[in-house]
């Protein structure tokens, strides 16, 4: 591990004490994970307060998607422990994750794109609740679906191939949504209007991880916004701080 | 017209699309769900065919029981098992491989089934309910007609409503657009894959039983019922591997045009009644596949690279010369049969040299080199032999004219040319198909008939060896040295071929097409190029192989044979086809393997041929664990003995790990991007993303 000028602007261990009084729902405890050989993360500390949205934000290769990808069991960390509402996770599979309530909408479109609308929402019926109930709350929340029940996903426009990934999360109500780049390949407008739905379903109750390229957008809905830096989190704090403090680091000259 | 014909046919063709309907829905099963195409679905069916022969036959069981025993446990846990343990490590690994493994399991089952039904007797598999018979409009139609055509209709509603309405079949066709996203939804992908192995091979063993049962006349035999679940697959060819609806459709396609085809004497061309009509559904596969929609161009796959070495020139005359020097001392200590075995060991080594540029370098896939083996053979016995044969009669040019070679290469390169011009736009599985059902139509319809290798029984085809005037090979001891003088010379040529622009363009073609259309190059003449350049070099191998006996039969160079062309492509793959020395091995393998058994049976008074083709099943399935072949496999140990640090090396080479960011990147060739560009056009990105947020902070 290479320190780096970051380093001087906070100390490793502040999201603990950043966070606010409320029990981390989700918890990374210096989390080691490595595709072959190539370390990618190296001793990553976050925690996810209940309730709240929780932004990741970091260059590219810093390690955002595959931080996701541990807490979502399609890769097993090497070192660290994962922590779901206070029991270790780890080793868990993506499958056995997702019927204890972290749901992923993974980078790109999180849905099928050879089934149906309807069919994709059927197999978002895994955790106890009908069809009939995922449509409901879906079609009340999106209602631009409803009309494009009978359609292939894949003929879906973008957004709205988000906005029926994003339904997954309205319907299965899980503890932890995680959230990959849902701005690929988005207009502005779309994305703002998903993220708008985001702040809602954060004001249900339901904690959010979610990674995103475009800061300004994340950051309006954010409670607490995390910097990763070369695999590691590098600081934490309310978005205005972390936005004065990246415009300072690399504005003022403090990073190059 | 005859109405009643007709109506009879029809009826015939019905149930008989049924079972092709039954075996392709479950090949559509397993794919769609694990995506691998299963080769020994027929071999899967055959045996379960055998197995219910066993129980209700041999053991006297009562019909229910036994279908129950077979259908209800055998066959789906045969199918769960295979996956477990064949499948399921292969989902990341390249076709080739993947083919190799399951032709290989084909060729294991049938060997096992060999193995356990030594075709020594005959066998009889009573059909359900024989004698009951229905009239409808003066045709008499039997029960085991209106059952098989009931249950095809019955698993027509069924499936359809697995996949519609349930959600483990939502599931199961979820899995073709995202593994991991079923896993996040919940899904276990792992579990679907088991249950649709189990799934197909439950079909796969219905429609072997029916087949065997039915009035087909195919019975119990081993390897007319393999090949006949395979004509199922040109019905899951018209619903494109996906679509179950069209699987049924293609099904009575095929099934009717064969029965027309049977019933009405459309010509009395005895050629066309005997030797066409059988391979009609293979004709249709061959069509079917010509007329799907040509496939995107598909971009970079990161695929575990193996890092083969390519000698250099001198490196490799030099280890030409050795291998010339070791067939010398071999000519000299070996004999008789062995010596025989030996060498057509050499000869097939050459022709498995022919898939060291199409299958190592530029990843295409054929299942048909010993076909053109076999038009090489032609080609050396009508040019090289003096005075008339048999069928086309020769052209007498003189004993032995060495010539013949050249027109044996000549002549299968053509061909290959002209199975390629259709055949070449297909990628991947498709061609693999395509030169599997052109293996099955040349060998039923041209070389079995006698015009080319003989009329008779044998099928007997005179092949004279090359002769030149300063050096008599009629000593099958020189003709050894001969034939590994050859293969020097053209393993030699394979590896010029590789090091040069040509070589390079191949495995650009391999990794990406779309990056080699992008630079310019035409993906399709190159594919057209190295196709005919190996079909030439197998017919090449072919002649060659003909001069050993001097001698050739038509089933030498079927889709079976022995050797046949399935188990040349799977011992090449084994041997290592991306090396020359791969195919040395391989041809020994195939052909010394036998021999070794024949010897060991004689020794314990058993017969024990059966068991090598079991070995071959067995050596292609192992391929799943290191897909370099056996020689890289070695050489690896080898070098790992005997100098420690080579091999750290070539490991971290071998392991490139996928760096974020750059997986899905097509890079184009010759402008390798570096690590540091890399890195700037992370700042590049940063530096938008810093902006946006600079703007929102000064607010």
């Amino acid at each position: 591990m290479t320190p780096s000028e970051l380093d001087l602007v906070t100390a490793e261990s502040e999201p603990a004490a950043s966070a606010p009084e409320r029990e981390p729902i989700l918890e990374l405890r210096a989390v080691r994970a490595a595709y072959g050989r190539i370390e990618v993360l190296r001793g990553v500390d976050l925690a996810v307060p209940e309730g709240s949205v929780v932004a990741l934000l970091g260059r590219n290769g810093a390690g955002k998607t595959t931080t996701l990808n541990v807490i979502s069991g399609q890769l097993p960390a090497s070192h660290g422990s994962v922590m779901l509402a206070g029991r270790r996770v780890n080793g868990a599979s993506a499958d056995q994750l997702a019927r204890l309530g972290v749901c992923t909408v993974p980078e790109g479109r999180g849905v099928f794109p050879n089934l149906t609308v309807h069919e994709n929402l059927r197999l978002f019926t895994y955790c106890g609740i009908t069809v009939d109930e995922v449509e409901a709350a879906t079609f009340a929340r999106f209602p631009k679906l409803e009309p494009r029940r009978r359609q292939l996903a894949g003929t879906l426009s973008g957004g709205e191939q988000q906005m029926l990934a994003l339904a997954r999360a309205l319907a299965t109500r899980p503890a932890v949504l995680l959230l990959d780049e849902l701005s690929m390949g988005l207009a502005p407008i779309v994305v703002e209007e998903l993220y708008a739905q985001v702040a809602k379903i954060a004001t249900e109750g339901i904690s959010v991880l979610v990674v995103e390229q475009f800061a300004r957008t994340v950051l309006a809905v954010a409670d607490l916004a995390a910097v990763m830096h070369h695999g590691t989190i590098h600081h934490v704090g309310t978005p205005g701080a972390v936005m004065d403090q990246l415009s300072d680091a690399y504005l003022g000259g403090g990073l190059s | 017209m005859d109405w009643n014909k007709l109506l009879e046919l029809t009826i015939y063709g019905v149930a008989l699309a049924s079972i092709y309907a039954i075996a392709a829905s479950g090949l559509v099963v397993t794919y769609t769900t694990s995506g691998i195409f299963n080769f020994a679905h027929g071999a899967i069916g055959m045996l379960m065919a055998f197995a219910y022969w066993q129980v209700r036959v041999e053991w006297g069981w009562p019909t229910w029981l036994s279908l129950l025993v077979i259908l209800g446990f055998v066959a789906p846990l045969t199918g769960a098992a295979i996956e477990r343990v064949l499948i399921r490590n292969l989902r990341a690994a390249p076709l080739a491989v993947t083919l190799v493994v399951t032709a290989a399991l084909m060729v294991g089952l049938m060997g096992l089934a060999t193995v356990l039904w030594a075709p020594n007797r005959s066998r009889l598999l009573p059909g359900f309910y024989t004698g009951k018979t229905v009239t409808i409009a003066n045709t008499i139609v039997t029960y085991q007609q209106l059952i098989t055509i009931g249950l095809a209709v019955l698993l027509a509603i069924g499936l359809r409503s697995l996949f519609l309405w349930t959600r483990t079949g939502i599931a199961m066709r979820a899995v073709v657009d995202s593994r991991d996203l079923v896993a996040l939804n919940g899904g276990r992908p792992v579990m679907l894959s088991t249950l649709s192995w189990a799934l197909g091979a439950m079909l796969a063993g219905l429609a072997g039983i029916l087949l065997a049962s039915g009035p087909t006349g195919i019975g119990l035999a081993i390897e007319a019922l393999t090949l006949v679940v395979i004509n199922a697959y040109a019905a899951a060819l018209f619903g494109r591997l996906r679509s179950i609806a069209f699987t049924f459709v293609g099904a009575l396609v095929i099934g009717l045009v064969q029965q027309y085809s049977v019933g009405y004497n459309l010509t009395d061309n005895a050629f066309f009644n005997t030797q066409v009509v059988p391979v009609v559904p293979y004709l249709m596969l061959f069509v079917a596949l010509l007329l799907l929609p040509e496939g995107r161009l598909r971009g970079a796959q990161l695929v575990h690279a193996i890092k083969i070495r390519v000698p250099s020139l001198r490196t490799s005359i030099f280890w030409g010369g050795v291998l010339v020097l070791a067939g010398w001392v071999i000519s000299e200590l070996v004999t008789g049969t062995n010596l025989t075995a030996v060498s057509k060991g050499v000869a097939i080594g050459i022709i498995m040299l022919s898939l060291v540029p199409l299958t190592g370098y530029a990843g295409q896939i054929s299942l048909c080199q010993m076909t053109f083996a076999g038009v090489g053979a032609f080609a050396m016995s009508r040019i090289a032999s003096s005075g008339t044969t048999v069928g086309f009669g020769s052209l007498g040019i003189g004993n032995g004219n060495p010539l013949g070679l050249l027109a044996a290469f000549v002549l299968a390169a053509a061909v290959g040319a002209l199975i390629a011009l259709p055949a070449i736009r297909l990628q991947g599985l498709y061609l693999a198909l395509a030169t599997m059902a052109f293996a099955v139509i040349m060998s039923s319809a041209f070389f079995e008939g006698g015009a080319i290798f003989g009329a008779g029984s044998t099928d007997a085809g005179a092949v004279q060896r090359p002769h030149f005037g300063f050096v008599s090979l009629n000593s099958n001891a020189a003709y050894l040295v001969f034939l590994t003088f050859v293969f020097g010379l053209v393993a030699v040529g394979v590896l010029a071929l590789r090091r040069g622009p040509f070589g390079r363009r191949l495995l650009a073609l391999r990794d990406s097409p779309a990056a080699v259309a992008t630079l310019g190059g035409s993906p399709t003449r190159t594919k057209l190029l190295v196709f005919s350049l190996s079909a030439g070099l197998a017919g090449l191998g072919g002649a060659l192989y003909g001069g050993v006996d001097r001698n050739v039969t038509a089933g030498q160079f079927s889709l079976f044979g022995p050797p046949g062309s399935l188990s040349v492509f799977v011992l090449a793959v084994v041997g290592g086809v991306a090396t020359v020395s791969g195919p040395l091995l391989g041809g020994q393998l195939l052909m010394m393997t036998p021999v070794f058994f024949t010897w060991l049976g004689t020794k314990l008074k058993t017969d024990l041929t059966p068991y090598a083709q079991v070995l071959f099943g067995l050596a292609g399935i192992g391929l799943g664990r290191n897909p370099g072949g056996a020689v890289a496999e070695i050489s690896t140990r080898f070098r790992a003995l005997v100098m420690d640090r080579t091999v750290h090396e070539s490991e971290s080479e071998t392991h490139d790990p996928p760096i974020e960011g750059l997986l899905r990147r097509d890079v184009p060739l010759g402008a390798p991007i570096t690590p540091s560009q890399l890195q700037e056009l992370d700042a590049l990105l940063d530096l938008e993303e810093v902006s946006g947020i600079g703007r929102a902070g000064s607010r």
